[in-house]
Formats: C-alpha cells, structure tokens, sequence
C-alpha cells in the first residue's frame, strides 16, 4: 500500500529551483519600471512613433512569460532574463510592413540604461544588463476589432514583410483563466520561501534612475503561482540547457505555454505535473512525426493566430523534443528513488550546474533543524518528511501525520 | 478500582503490532523467539527508500532497534563508519548498527509509546538527515550530545592527553573503515 505517484521532497526541491530560476520581487519590481517608462519614452517629441500612438487608443503591456509569470533566467553562464513589451496601436495606413519595425527602432533609442539595440524579424530588442526586452508592435488592423486581437509585422532582412495575425492578450488571458488557481496556502507558503530566498539580479542602479515611475500602476500583471505555470518554468528552463548549443530551432515558448495548460492538473504534485507536462509534448512530438505533419496549435482566444507559425520545419525538429522529453522524464523516474546527492545531481544536469547548487543551498538552509525547526509532519505510509505541508500536494496533505518531538542520540 | 489510564500501561505485542500494521501496512512481522520479535519494511524519509528492520523486545524491557537493511549504512567518500552521525554504534558489524533515534535521558520513548507512531517516524526523518548529511558532512537534524562515535571518541582522548604532561604523542580517535 505504499503511496504511489507522490514525491513530496522532489516536489519541494522542484520548488526551490523555481525560486532559483524565476524574477525576484526586486527583479520584477526594476522590470515593472521598465516596462512603465516604454510609453512615455516612445511618445516623447522626437519619437517617430508620437504622433502615432497619441493619435490612436495605444496601449503597451507585457505579453509572453511576462504577462503570464513564467519568466526565467537563461543560458548556463548568465543570468539573464528575456522578456516581452507589446505596443499596440494603429499605425498609418502609409507605413509598409517594413518600415514598422524601422520606426519602432528609431524610436526606442536613448531608452535608459539600454547597452544594445537589436532590430530582429518580429521586434526590436532592448539589451540592458541581466534583461533583454523584446518590444513588438501589433496593429490593431481592422475594425471592429475583437479585444486586442491584431497583426504583428514579420519583417526579415532578405525577403518581403508580411503581416502575422496575433493576440498576446487574449492568449494569456486564457491561460490565467485556464491553469488550476493555487490554495491560498500555497501561494502563501511559495511568496514566503521567495521572500527569503529568492536572488535578486538586475542592478539596483536602475531603480533608482527610476524613481520618478515609482508612483504608476504596475505595468506586468501579478505573479501566478499555479502548479502548471511552476512545471512550465522548469521545462523552459531544461529546454533552455538542451537548446543552448544546438544548431536546431527551439520551439516557440508559447507552444509549451499552451501544451502546461492543455497537459491537465496533476493532483500528486509539482514532479508528477511536470512528468504530465513532458508526456503531453512527447505525445504531440511522436503524433506529428508519425504523421510528419504539424502540430498546429492555435491561440484558442483567436483562431487564426498559430502559436508555432515558424516551428517545426523538419522531422528533426520533432524527434529532437521527442527525444528530450524522454531524457527529462527518465531523469525524474531515477530521482524519485534517488537520495538526495543524487538528486543534485540530476537536477545539475537537467537545469545547470549553478542553478543546482543554489538549489541545495536553499534547501539545507530550510531544512536545518538548529534553526529552530517546528515538528515536522510525515506522508502516512512512506514515511516521507514534509518539510513545508503548505507546498507539498493536497493528496499528500490529507494524510498528513506529526510524531512527537525527540532529539537524536548517539551511543557505542 | 480502575485500571491504569491507557497511556500509561505498557503497550502489549498485540497493540504494537495492531498499530504497526494500520500505520505501516507494508512491514513485515516475524516472531524470532519467546522474547524477541522483528518488522522488516519500507520507508523513505526523502526519495530514495529504504528497508529497515525493527528489533522489538516482547517485554518492553528495551527500548526498540532500527537499523537499515538495504541499503546499508555507509560512510562519506574516505570517511569512517564511526562518524556517522546518531547512531548506537556497532563496532562488530557497523553496517548494521542501530538508529539512536531520541535522547534516553530526555523521557522522549517508553515502552508505554507505540513503535508506530514514534520509532518509525524518527527513522524516516533520521534517514532523511542522513541523506543530508552525505551530501555536505553536515548533520542538521536535532541532536543531544555528541553527534557521532568519532567526535565522542576525540573528545574522550582530548580530555586524556589534556591531562597528559606535554609532548605526549597522540593516538589517531578513528582508525579509516
């Protein structure tokens, strides 16, 4: 009778590698500001996009992990995170497709603290130490006009521009609305941990160049701390690891977006919901290599906007995830009976070297006992430490068990 | 005149293994003599699990055995058996030496507790620390005293040598397992 599917110690040091890898709330508080000062930076007088944006309903909001809370550091060595600004306005109907994005570069120069500009395909990145910020234009294109549904501008270097149909909005509204809402507990329980543990990383200098935006509404929404959107930080984050020195495409990250919602709940936890996550992909990867076709996935708030309009191009491309997510759910079948230094280092491998060992900083320091621990509580059945019962799944919870306090001995 | 509270008689085979068997159904009872009886099964106190065996003398007249069957019990990479943390220390058989699981002077166990719902608990979480404790050589359970056979035995020969007139040659506290 032995419990069968539950991890809650994985679960727990899942979480922590969470809160290694995500935006702290200092984080998001200099990214927020950022974000604040994009719309009075483009409609300021010399901006070629003012007269523009002040003579439509413009508006600039987060989209992508942003606009969801998914948002992760990247690569190996730095910590980075990327983001994502939408301008969503009415451009003149003189503009061409091109001159779009030209503009849009034009007019993000002297942005604060920026190191680099960068004119991409669909957007115009903003490179600032530990952050870049992909700023996108959607046209509001044609009236009536469904709730920001719009055209982005693919606009490549060699070849004509065209329009691509698109609604960031209405795709994160679905997934906020979609994802399995945490316990009151849980969201609790996880804002704590990251309170004490969580890495701060973008210079605290562009705060305080910012400090006149301190007043605004915060621009990105709140922090979403439900099970899918914890399972897809750390699949992004894998991906990210296998991805980094590959000359293969890496799928859009709205592809898995949509696939952590599509996946389901899983009741027994963080590591279950994650091996759900990664068999969803794996059965999408396999359907569509068998068919060599596909997949086709939609926004579901706007038919006509394909989440993974440029991926995948090849059979390749699908044996390649195909084969990742069978990597990633072998890695966690041998650390659910793993102990703990093995579990490190599988952790070091599926999501990097640092990000493990920050992972087993923060959780010896949690778990150490002369810090004046209360009593734990145990999973009934296995004997499994539950080392914070708010975290740990509800099935676990329900047969939670305490045992009366002791301290260990020693004697020959 | 009434009978003891139940808490306070002492817990019979029966209650213990009655208990043990609602609360840990996947151990394993066995009856070895007239005085002695063991339960052999599962437990994990972080991932990986383990198959511990429960020695229990029928009389209650000591207190309960735990030590771990499979895996065994191992030192750190290059260390020894005697640091180990918490252990009742068996030199003849270190591998199988038992879990000191709570402090005797301390009146945490009696034989009026359930197995159940104290010993089994303690070894998962002892285990649990142990894993711990093999990643980085630390020991950050709770404990009383000294933490390990090794750390018990320097301070015993530093007490001596202390008392040694100087340039005494010491003696090595643990020798390599």
């Amino acid at each position: 009778m032995l419990a069968s599917n539950t991890a809650p110690i994985l679960d727990d040091i899942l979480l922590d590698v969470v809160t290694v890898i995500e935006l702290s709330d200092h984080d998001r508080q200099v990214a927020d500001n950022r974000y604040g000062r994009l719309k009075p930076h483009l409609e300021r007088p010399s901006s070629p996009l003012r007269e523009a944006l002040m003579n439509s309903a413009s508006m600039i909001y987060a989209q992508g992990s942003m606009a969801i809370g998914a948002t992760i550091i990247s690569g190996t060595d730095e910590d980075r995170f990327d983001v994502d600004a939408l301008v969503d306005m009415t451009t003149p109907s003189h503009w061409s497709d091109d001159d779009v994005l030209d503009y849009l570069f034009d007019a993000l120069q002297g942005f604060p603290d920026v190191r680099k500009f960068v004119r991409c395909t669909r957007c115009v990145q903003m490179q600032f130490a530990f952050m870049h910020m992909d700023v996108t234009i959607l046209d509001t294109a044609r009236q009536p006009r469904p709730e920001r549904v719009g055209e982005i501008f693919h606009s490549p270097d060699k070849a004509v521009g065209y329009r691509v149909p698109s609604n960031p909005y209405g795709f994160s509204s679905w997934f906020r609305t979609n994802v399995t809402q945490p316990s009151d507990d849980f969201e609790k329980s996880l804002r704590s941990r990251r309170s004490i543990y969580g890495i701060d990383r973008l210079p605290p200098l562009s705060i305080k160049a910012e400090v006149d935006q301190e007043n605004l509404p915060p621009v990105i929404p709140p922090r979403l701390d439900a099970q899918q959107v914890l399972a897809l930080k750390l699949m992004k984050r894998f991906l990210n690891l296998r991805y980094e020195n590959r000359v293969s495409p890496r799928p859009p990250s709205i592809y898995f977006t949509k696939l952590a919602v599509t996946c389901g709940y899983a009741q027994a936890g963080l590591t279950t919901q994650l091996e759900r996550f990664a068999g969803k992909v794996k059965a999408e990867m396999d359907g569509a290599y068998a068919a060599n076709n596909g997949p086709d996935e939609r926004n579901p708030s706007y038919e006509p906007d394909r989440l993974n309009d440029r991926w995948p191009t090849t059979q390749v491309d699908r044996k390649t995830l195909s084969e990742d997510m069978d990597y990633l759910l072998n890695a966690l079948r041998i650390a659910r009976n793993s102990e703990m230094k093995d579990i490190i280092r599988i952790f070091a491998n599926l999501f990097g070297e640092r990000v493990s060992s920050r992972t087993q900083e923060t959780f010896t320091k949690r778990m150490d006992q002369s810090m004046g621990r209360q009593t734990f509580r145990f999973e009934r059945g296995t004997g499994t430490i539950i080392p914070v019962t708010a975290a740990a799944a509800a099935v676990v919870v329900r047969g939670a068990v305490a045992a009366p306090a002791h301290k260990f001995h020693c004697e020959e | 005149m009434r009978g003891l509270a139940y808490r306070q008689k002492l817990r019979t085979l029966g209650a213990q293994e009655a208990r043990i068997q609602r609360r840990w159904p996947d151990f394993k009872f066995a009856r070895l003599n007239d005085r002695m009886v063991r339960w052999d099964g599962p437990l994990r106190g972080a991932q990986k699990w383990y198959q511990v065996r429960v020695l229990w003398l029928i009389d209650g007249s000591f207190r309960p055995y735990v030590c771990l069957l499979d895996p065994q019990l191992r030192p750190r990479e290059g260390g020894t058996f005697e640091e180990i943390p918490h252990l009742m220390f068996d030199a003849e058989c270190p591998e199988r030496s038992g879990l000191c699981l709570f402090d005797p002077e301390g009146n945490e166990w009696s034989n009026r507790m359930l197995i159940a719902d104290t010993t089994i608990w303690w070894a998962a979480e002892w285990v649990f620390y142990y894993e711990m404790w093999h990643l980085d050589g630390v020991w950050r359970g709770t404990g009383v005293g000294h933490e390990s056979i090794a750390e018990a035995r320097a301070a015993a020969l530093y007490r001596q040598t202390s008392a040694l007139p100087e340039g005494t040659p010491e003696t090595p506290a643990v020798a390599k397992g």
